[in-house]
């Protein structure tokens, strides 16, 4: 089973590259139609409506960038599932079965964790029916991708005030992790053909999740250039919305700062510090997104 | 993305000699940028124009080859 995205304007269906796991959900909404007339006691569900999501996860984030301007754009893209019947499942066409629809992408995440290959999950949300793929003529892109990103290479940078570039990576982070979802509602009318629900989207959230070692005091957090757990609370007393940045880091304890991946303003939401018995103190920080991301710098 | 801070930079009308994974770039919107080392992908990055506003994914690393990886895709 796999999961290929076309964006619509490429008419090119790109199979979803180093994908770990797929889940195809389809929902039905029914009503029970018993009635007076009806001898027993048995129910007689009725379909009012239909549903579709698509959650795919993936090894590859190396589209981080395209997929979070999808989500900005609130893009449609048709999507299509198949069982290849060979093992070739990246260029294979030769699929026994497979089904196609248009879906908004309402929810990405995005996982950069110390030591951890990085990962992507992306959910999309179907907007009307689903129905054979006519194969006919299509092109079929194999998967390009075949690194893997460790999640120490892609760091969080932050400033201490909404105006400067992001300068400093959060010292000793262990984990990062950037959620973008698209509110939608259900929009159909009497209009609508069909008992498929369609969708328009309404709203545009993200937060960013990072953890990271209490290291306050330690020489690498203030020689280098790193902020720290104090700093976070200077930012969380403040009130007042930060510049972040995500970007790809090299160089000495991973902190040259290279491509930004995605960048804006967000204000700690929440900060949470833990310390337990004979174990390092960690604290988890959660920013939540002041305005509209930027993709790129 | 927008780079302001490098002097070095040419605009893509003063590049005359461009690289190859440049003018993939700009002709077709996307490219895959590959290096021995993360140092040499950065060092291809900078060659990027300054007027050419793109978006990187995350820095892969293929465990066959050993060559670092990049897609850069042009934001319109």
């Amino acid at each position: 089973m796999r999961i290929l995205i076309n964006d619509v304007t490429n008419h090119v269906y790109d199979v979803v590259a180093m994908s770990t796991n797929c889940t195809i959900t389809m929902n039905t909404n029914t009503e029970n139609a018993n009635h007076k007339d009806i001898v027993g006691l048995a129910a007689l569900p009725t379909v009012n409506s239909k549903g579709w999501q698509i959650q795919v996860d993936s090894l590859d984030v190396s589209n981080v960038g395209a997929m979070l301007t999808a989500i900005k754009n609130m893009t449609q893209f048709q999507l299509v599932w198949d069982e290849t019947s060979t093992t070739d499942n990246k260029t294979s066409t030769d699929a026994t079965f497979s089904r196609t629809g248009f879906a908004y992408l309402t929810d990405g995440t995005f996982q950069f964790d110390d030591r951890t290959n990085s990962t992507k999950q992306l959910q999309f949300t179907g907007n009307g029916a689903i129905d054979a793929w006519d194969k006919t003529g299509q092109s079929l892109a194999p998967a390009s991708s075949t690194s893997f990103t460790k999640g120490q290479f892609v760091r969080l940078f932050l400033s201490s005030d909404n105006t400067a570039t992001p300068a400093a990576v959060i010292a000793a982070a262990r984990t990062l992790s950037l959620h973008v979802s698209l509110s939608l509602e259900q929009n159909s009318t009497k209009d609508t053909d069909g008992d498929w629900q369609t969708h328009e989207p309404t709203e545009l959230n993200y937060d960013i999740s990072t953890s990271a070692l209490v290291r306050s005091g330690d020489t690498i957090t203030s020689a280098v250039g790193a902020k720290g757990l104090s700093d976070l609370e200077t930012i969380y007393e403040s009130s007042s919305p930060v510049k972040w940045q995500i970007a790809n880091v090299s160089g000495d304890n991973q902190r040259t700062k290279g491509a930004v991946i995605v960048s804006g303003s967000c204000i700690v939401s929440q900060l949470q510090i833990n310390s337990q018995v004979k174990q390092s103190a960690t604290y988890q920080a959660t920013l939540t997104g002041y305005g509209a991301y930027t993709v790129g710098s | 993305m927008y780079i302001k801070n490098s002097m070095s930079k040419k605009t893509t009308d003063e590049q005359t000699q461009q690289p190859q994974y440049i003018e993939e770039l700009l002709k077709n919107g996307t490219t895959v940028l590959s290096a021995k080392t993360r140092d040499e992908l950065t060092e291809k990055v900078n060659q990027i124009p300054v007027d050419c506003k793109y978006s990187a994914g995350a820095v892969g690393k293929n465990y066959d080859t050993g060559a670092f990886t990049l897609r850069v895709d042009i934001i319109n």
